[in-house]
Formats: C-alpha cells, sequence, structure tokens
C-alpha cells in the first residue's frame, strides 16, 4: 500500500467536534446559488425574480465558457437576485416550492461513458451544471476543460479543523462513488488517485475499481491536496491535475447513475457554538439556519459555511456554499479583549509557539474565538510558517517575491504548487497576523492575467 | 479592571476613529492601549478564523524576560568594578572622603554618602549599578521610541514591538561609563539611518543595537576601546580616571609570552600563557565577575537566557551552536599553526575565548536576531558558524581590536541575504529537477 507520513504540520484542536450521526435536515425555507463562490468566472443570469425554476433548470452561465451552466438545486420560485458592485450577480435566492420536478438535463448514463467522446463528456457535464465540481492545480480553481489532466485526485480525508469526515459524508455511496470514478476514467488518460486517512476503514471508499489508492498520516495539511500532488506525482510546469473530494465525486457518480441533478449532501455541523454538532443531510444551498435549530445564530457566533481554516463567514443568515461541506459555528469574540494578553503566561491559550505557556498543560481542546490576537505587522521570521510547511517550498521567500511583484520569481520558488489553503496555517501561526493565504492568491491572480 | 477596560473605550473615542480629535497621532495612542488590552478585532470574513495566541508583542517580551539574568548583572558587576577599582586606586578607606555620590546614592544613601571601598555591600554595589544603568535605559528607550513613535505616526501604522529589545540590548552592549549624549546620539543614527529609512522593524539590513554599538565604536573610541572605559565611576569624579581595567581580551591580546623571549627585557611582564595574562581565572570569566560592556561580561547569564530563548523556542538553536562550533574550529585551527606559540592572544584556548568579551552575547541575543539573520534553517547553520569564525579573526588576527563579535556578526548580517540566496536557489533547483 502507499502510505505516506506528513511530519509538519499542525491539528488545531478546536473544540465542537461533530457527532457521527447522520440525520436529515428540515427543507430550507430559502436556498441560494452564490457565484461568489466561483471567483474567476463572468456570470451571467438566465432567470428573473419571480420566474418559476425546476431542480436542474438553468440559473446563470460563465460568459467565459459558455457551456459551463450554474444549476438551481430545488424546484420553486426566484424570490430574489442579489447583486453586488458594479452589478455583478452576487447570489440567486429561490424559494422552495411544495413538490420537486426535475428538469431534464443533459445526461451520460454509466453504459455509455465508454464510448461517449471527452469532448462530448465534458459539455454534458458542464451543461448538467456539476463542472464546478472539479477544481484543478495549478491556481485552484474551477478545471480548464482544453486542458487533458495528468492525474486526477479523489480527495477521501479532510485534516482541516472539524471539518466533515468523507467516510462519514459518502457512506451508502459505493455505488455512486464507482460510477464517478468510471467518468474521471474517461476524462484523462492518467491516473486517478484516491487518497484516504491512514488506519481509515471504509466500505464505500476503499478499493474503488480503476483508482488507485493512497493513505497519508499525519497532521494538517495532510488531507490537502497539494500536499498529495507533491507526495504522490508532483507535476511538470505544463501539466495540469484535477481534484475533488469523495463527496463530489459521489454527486457526480449520482448524475451518472440517475440523470437527475444530485440535491441533497451530507454536510457536518460543528463549532462550540453550534447547537447540535453532527451530520445533516441538507439540500444545497441551503439557508443556514435550517442547519441551526431553524432561526440565526446572532451576532456574537461567527458562522462560516466551511471550517475554519477555509471556510467564509456568512452570517448566521447566510448559505450553504457551494465547496462547502462543513459549517462551523465559533464565538465570535470581538471587542473581548485581554488584560496584559501579551505578558501573562496564557496557560490557557492555544498556540504553535512554546512562548505562550499552554504546552506545559496542553488541553485536548480549545474552545477559540475569531480574534486576530495581535496587530498587523511587517514579516519577522521566527520559523512559525516553515515549522507548519511540509512542502518544500520557503513561505517567506514566496510571499516577498508576490510583495515584489515579481512573478517569475515567485513562479520559480514554487508559486504553482500552492494554493490558499496551503499556507492557511502559515496565517494561523503567524506572529505578524500577515494574511498569507491572500497574498499566494494575489500571486495566482497575477500568474493568470499574465499567463 | 473592568474601570481600566471602560476608561480605555472612553478614551479611544477620541482618537480611533478617522476625524476623531486626536486621530492624527493614534499609532501611539493605540501602542498604549494594546500595551494594557490586547487587540478585540477579529479575523477577515475570508481566510482562516482561529489565530494563534502568540503575536508580536509576546516575542518581543519574551527576548526582553531572557535578558533579565543580563541586566540584572549589570547592575551587579557595574557596582562591583566600580568599587574593586575605587579600592586598587585609592588604598583601604584613603578615598571615602572624596567620593562624589551619584544621583541615586543621593537619594537613597544621602549627600555624605562615603564608602569604604574595601568594606562595601551588595546594597552598595546594586545601587552604585542602578545609578548607572537607570539613566542608560532610560535615554536607550526614551530617545529610541520617540523616533519609532515619529515614524509610525508619519507612516499611519502601529508602532512596532523591535525596538523594545533593540533599546534593552543597547543598555546592556555599552560601557556602563558611557556619556549619554553619546548614547543618544548611537540610538538615533541606529534607529533612524539602519532602521527606519530601510522601512522599520522586519526590513533591516544590520542589526540595531550592534549598528548603535558600532557607530559610538568609530565615533567616539575612547569612550568604548581601549582599557580605561570598562570601569563606571561618577561623573566629574576623576577617582578612577587612569585605572587601567583592561579587558581580559585586551590583556591577552597585548601579553608577551615568557617562552618567546629569548631576553627578558626590563620593565615588561611576560607570562606564562595567553590565559594566565588575563588576569582573571575561567570561573570568573564564566561568571562574568570582569571589566567589560554592561550586560555582556557574564556568560552564565547569557546562558540563563539562551536557555529560555530555546525552550519558548524564540530564539534559534541552530546559530548558537553553529557560532560555538565556528569558534571552536577557527581558535584549533590558528592554533594548530605556527602562530599558534606566538605573542599576544594566539594562544588563548577556545573555551577561554567562549566565556570572554561579548561573544556568548552576541550569539544569543543579536546573532539571531530573526531580520538580520539568515531565514532558512542550513543558512543559520552557515551563518552562525562564520560569526563564529569571523570573531575569532578578528579578535586573533587584527591586532587593532580586541573583541570581534560586534564586527562579526555585522559583517555576516551584510552576508545573510546571500546566504539564504543560495539555499534558496537550491530549492529552485531541486524544483526544476522534480518539475522539469
Amino acid at each position: 500500500m502507499n502510505v505516506h507520513s506528513i511530519q509538519k504540520g499542525f491539528d488545531i484542536p478546536i473544540a465542537g467536534k461533530a457527532d457521527t450521526k447522520v440525520e436529515s435536515a428540515p427543507e430550507p425555507l430559502l436556498v441560494a446559488v452564490a457565484a461568489t463562490d466561483f471567483p474567476g468566472t463572468k456570470p451571467k443570469l438566465l432567470v428573473k425574480e419571480g420566474d418559476a425554476v425546476r431542480t436542474g433548470d438553468p440559473l446563470f452561465f460563465d460568459k467565459k465558457d459558455r457551456d459551463t451552466v450554474y444549476a438551481s438545486p430545488v424546484t420553486g420560485t426566484v424570490s430574489k437576485i442579489v447583486l453586488g458592485a458594479r452589478r455583478a450577480l452576487h447570489r440567486v435566492e429561490i424559494s422552495p416550492g411544495a413538490t420537486e420536478d426535475y428538469a431534464d438535463i443533459a445526461h451520460v448514463s454509466r453504459a455509455k461513458l465508454g464510448s461517449t467522446s471527452r469532448e462530448d463528456l465534458v459539455r454534458a457535464i458542464k451543461q448538467a451544471g456539476l463542472w464546478p465540481m472539479i477544481r484543478q492545480r495549478p491556481v485552484g480553481r474551477t478545471a480548464n476543460s482544453d486542458v487533458t489532466p495528468s492525474a486526477i485526485y479523489v480527495n477521501g480525508l479532510d485534516t482541516e479543523p472539524l471539518a466533515a469526515d468523507p467516510v462519514v459524508a459518502c457512506e451508502g455511496r459505493r455505488a455512486d462513488l464507482e460510477a464517478g470514478i468510471e467518468l474521471l476514467k474517461a476524462l484523462t488518460d492518467g491516473k486517478v488517485y484516491v487518497t484516504l486517512k491512514q488506519g481509515a476503514s471504509s466500505k464505500d471508499l476503499e478499493n474503488l475499481p480503476g483508482a488507485e489508492e493512497h493513505r497519508f498520516d499525519g497532521p494538517h495539511p495532510a488531507g490537502l491536496v497539494g500536499t498529495h500532488i507533491q507526495c504522490i506525482a508532483p507535476m511538470h510546469s505544463s501539466e495540469t491535475a484535477w481534484y475533488l473530494k469523495a463527496q463530489e465525486l459521489a454527486l457526480l457518480g449520482e448524475w451518472v447513475q440517475s440523470g437527475r441533478y444530485p440535491t441533497h449532501r451530507v454536510v457536518a455541523v460543528a463549532g462550540s457554538s453550534a447547537p447540535n454538532r453532527h451530520y445533516y443531510k441538507v439540500r444545497q444551498g441551503a439557508a443556514l439556519m435550517t442547519l441551526t435549530a431553524g432561526k440565526p445564530l446572532g451576532e456574537e457566533v461567527r458562522v462560516i459555511s466551511g471550517t475554519v481554516l477555509s471556510g467564509e463567514a456568512v452570517g448566521g443568515d447566510g448559505y450553504l456554499g457551494f465547496y462547502a461541506w462543513t459549517v462551523t459555528a465559533i464565538p465570535d469574540g470581538k471587542d473581548e479583549r485581554d488584560l496584559f494578553g501579551w505578558a501573562l503566561p496564557q496557560a490557557g491559550k492555544l498556540s504553535t509557539s512554546r512562548s505562550v505557556w499552554s504546552w506545559l498543560k496542553p488541553k485536548n481542546e480549545y474552545e477559540l474565538d475569531a480574534r486576530m490576537n495581535g496587530g498587523p505587522r511587517s514579516i519577522v521570521n521566527i520559523g512559525a510558517w516553515e515549522n507548519v510547511t511540509p512542502l518544500d517550498i520557503h513561505p517567506t521567500f514566496l510571499v516577498r517575491a508576490i510583495q515584489a511583484n515579481d512573478l517569475e520569481e515567485a513562479l520559480e520558488l514554487g508559486l504553482l504548487e500552492v494554493t490558499e489553503e496551503d499556507v492557511a496555517l502559515c496565517t494561523f501561526a503567524d506572529p505578524c497576523k500577515i494574511e498569507v493565504g491572500e497574498i499566494i492568491r494575489k500571486g495566482l491572480d497575477l500568474y493568470e492575467e499574465e499567463g | 479592571m473592568k474601570f481600566l477596560r471602560t476608561l480605555v473605550d472612553k478614551q479611544r473615542k477620541l482618537y480611533h476613529e478617522p476625524g476623531s480629535k486626536l486621530h492624527k497621532i493614534w499609532p501611539l495612542l493605540d501602542a498604549a492601549e494594546t500595551f494594557l488590552f490586547a487587540p478585540g478585532n477579529t479575523a477577515p470574513k475570508k481566510g482562516p478564523h482561529v489565530r494563534d495566541y502568540i503575536d508580536l508583542k509576546r516575542t518581543m517580551s519574551t527576548v526582553i524576560i531572557a535578558l533579565i539574568p543580563c541586566l540584572l548583572w549589570s547592575i551587579f558587576n557595574t557596582g562591583h568594578q566600580h568599587f574593586a577599582a575605587l579600592a586598587a586606586m585609592a588604598g583601604n578607606g584613603a578615598a571615602a572622603a572624596d567620593y562624589s555620590v551619584g544621583w541615586l546614592q543621593m537619594l537613597l544613601l544621602g549627600s555624605d554618602y562615603a564608602p569604604n571601598p574595601a568594606d562595601v555591600g551588595l546594597f552598595d554595589k546594586v545601587v552604585f549599578g542602578l545609578d548607572q544603568m537607570i539613566p542608560i535605559i532610560f535615554v536607550s528607550y526614551f530617545v529610541g521610541l520617540n523616533i519609532e513613535g515619529i515614524f509610525a505616526v508619519i507612516r499611519k501604522e502601529e508602532i512596532s514591538e523591535g525596538y523594545l529589545v533593540s533599546g534593552m540590548l543597547i543598555a546592556l552592549i555599552v560601557p556602563a561609563s558611557i556619556p549619554l549624549w553619546q548614547l543618544a546620539l548611537a540610538v538615533a543614527f541606529a534607529v533612524i539611518l539602519c532602521k527606519e529609512i530601510f522601512g522599520g522593524t522586519g526590513t533591516n539590513i544590520f542589526n540595531i543595537a550592534l549598528m548603535a554599538r558600532a557607530f559610538l565604536f568609530f565615533g567616539y573610541p575612547a569612550q568604548i576601546s581601549g582599557s580605561e572605559c570598562w570601569v563606571s565611576g561618577n561623573d566629574h569624579m576623576g577617582l578612577i580616571d587612569g585605572y587601567s581595567g583592561a579587558t581580559p581580551l585586551a590583556a591577552a591580546a597585548s601579553c608577551k609570552l615568557e617562552s618567546n623571549a629569548i631576553v627578558q627585557a626590563e620593565g615588561v611582564e611576560y607570562y606564562a600563557s595567553a590565559a594566565e595574562a588575563v588576569g582573571y581565572s575561567w570561573s570568573e570569566l564564566f561568571f562574568g565577575l570582569i571589566p567589560g560592556s554592561a550586560g555582556e561580561t557574564s556568560a552564565f547569564c547569557v546562558l540563563l537566557g539562551a536557555a529560555f530563548l530555546l525552550i519558548t523556542g524564540i530564539g534559534n538553536w541552530r546559530t548558537m551552536v553553529g557560532g560555538v562550533i565556528g569558534l571552536f574550529l577557527t581558535t584549533w585551527l590558528i592554533q594548530a599553526t605556527p602562530a599558534g606559540d606566538a605573542d599576544g592572544i594566539f594562544g588563548l584556548p577556545a573555551h577561554w575565548h567562549l566565556v570572554a568579551g561579548g561573544f556568548m552575547f552576541g550569539i544569543v541575543f543579536m546573532a539571531t536576531d530573526p531580520v538580520t539573520c539568515p531565514e532558512t534553517n542550513r543558512g543559520k547553520w552557515i551563518y552562525g558558524i562564520l560569526v563564529g569564525a569571523l570573531t575569532i579573526l578578528v579578535r586573533v588576527i587584527n591586532p587593532a581590536y580586541p573583541e570581534g563579535a560586534m564586527l562579526a556578526i555585522l559583517l555576516m548580517n551584510a552576508f545573510a541575504p546571500t546566504i539564504d540566496h543560495f539555499i534558496v536557489q537550491g530549492n529552485k533547483k531541486r524544483r526544476k529537477a522534480r518539475l522539469g
């Protein structure tokens, strides 16, 4: 078996783990599809307020790639179209109707996967509204279908704090997963890799035919695709790899099997401020109050669509993001201030540094809030980033190159091997409170602009 | 505590928002505010929502704590050396009547204080030490922090904590007898010309404290080199003028060896070895009962600080270990050549070099400065080893400067980016080999 052991990294011991019990959430009162979940696209609306939509009907498409549509995950009425700055589409809100009516969407059945050309297959996935599930490295955006990937990675482990375990979220979906792998095999000439946690056992995810299985051991970021690529098959600079989560693979497989738009997903609700911490089967894009006992959590709680490392704070009245498999609710902590926070030993506070004296008697879990715990400073490198980065990159030098707008240097330093999620721990551990991910994204944007 | 918070929140209104009354000088008020209360701002909507408890204030204050043993020692030893010199110059009890009293001695012991130098207690020494050190520390911080504050206001950013450490370091690496106006000038030079014009903490090339010392060293050599500056007297006293409190390194550097003299000249002292010429035992050097810059004499106190830095992980062990290795290897190398038997410091054993002068203090507290040392781990090894090696080269080969740690570290500061460049180049090459 292929086992990779990650030494450097850090598992943030945050309180509020979700029970592995899976429950069906009630049908949401509102559902949204947010164009902001897909940065880099140019959305063009296909519906207007008051329109009736069926499940799977396209709501908007990408002007850069007109085949790629974004579909409604529910049958109902478009209740509101929210526009952002410069009238760019922010999100489409739909209030669900009483019955579910499936639109007749593009489809390739499992039997025809082998005989359909790659081009037709890609177009079908795009027109079915499922293409954004497949993302690519470098850059970490929706896959560019013009390029044939050298490999496709299916991520069956998630080491982010409190993240939904793909093993739980994929329970009972063996057939969908197998169909999904067949679909992926038709999209690449390279290998399809499935990554799993060392020691995890799953009837659904283990030994999927057609895929090569790799196990990962160690702290976060052992579960990130950036780590997997560097351990399994580092890419040449001309190559592209595609990746998706195991849960996303199950949804693709569901489409192959049923021909319908997959509407529901299993997400974990976690975090010390979440009322009921377990897994829910819930509709894509559901209003988050569906998962928090029917009413939005207050201002004093930060509700995150995603994990505390890579999610987005959307507020108690926000919606489940397209790429969110975890909903985390933690205390916000705004304006709570510690007297002499910098000077006292602070034995109860979490830190990767031993200058915070909690390492003498570490707690199993810490109730963390969203405070920065310090003011922004310019880079003073005490090794905080390097200590949590297992990749063979020098994060400080990479960040400096990007800050100096030196794209060529940044590329040589491995810019294309990372996205913001790979450096999230650097941002967490930094005494100078630098938004490392933001800088990395700025570098990647620069790369996309200049090609 | 609640009362304090209410007060802070109330004052905050006066400067926090743009357009408020004192908004122009918000960095100064913010510094005071965050000194009391950790900032209460939260993470942005995207990106990590939880953050490590460490911040730059804690990082820097950890180094300050590590400096406490050296600071305490500087207070004691300044007094100790002072009274030892007095005793040596004046003979038992003779000078007491002419003793001119310092400001703190006047406050605590009265204006008719007349110590018998042969019979002074710990309290007298500590009072004298404080008498000398408090003004030095005050001037160092007062000048440095004011400049930092002005630049922060101009730049409209929060005041960086870098000078908290630099200010203490400067106080500890100058002789306690340093004229305060020279010190003020040196601090201003270092902070403005070596740090702020480069962009402030995090962007300077040279260690600030060492630049201040180098400024004094080249600008006012009479007050920071030779043999008469290392023991502190009182202003306008003159009692210990002319007292030679040569540092051990200077003593060793100028010694003549018996074994090299065919005929022993009259009026010249000959020694069996360089170590004998030092005039102090190894353990006196180790514990620091010697003349020298205020806070760097005690290797023992430096080790206490080093232990604290290593336990907390704030200081980098690679630089420290590399430095010691470089120092030992270079000393052994020189002594393996014929020059090893020459007069002067050539024959001083490596473990004497280690505890004499400012090397230990420099390698632990200044070579590890995260801003001016290499950032790669392998670079830190190379850098440390070269600092150790250069220290010995300056001490031994260069007859003009008995102490080499300062120049060695400053020189390596200049090369730190080059060292990193080659290490990072290796990373790029590996990437190219791997990815094509």
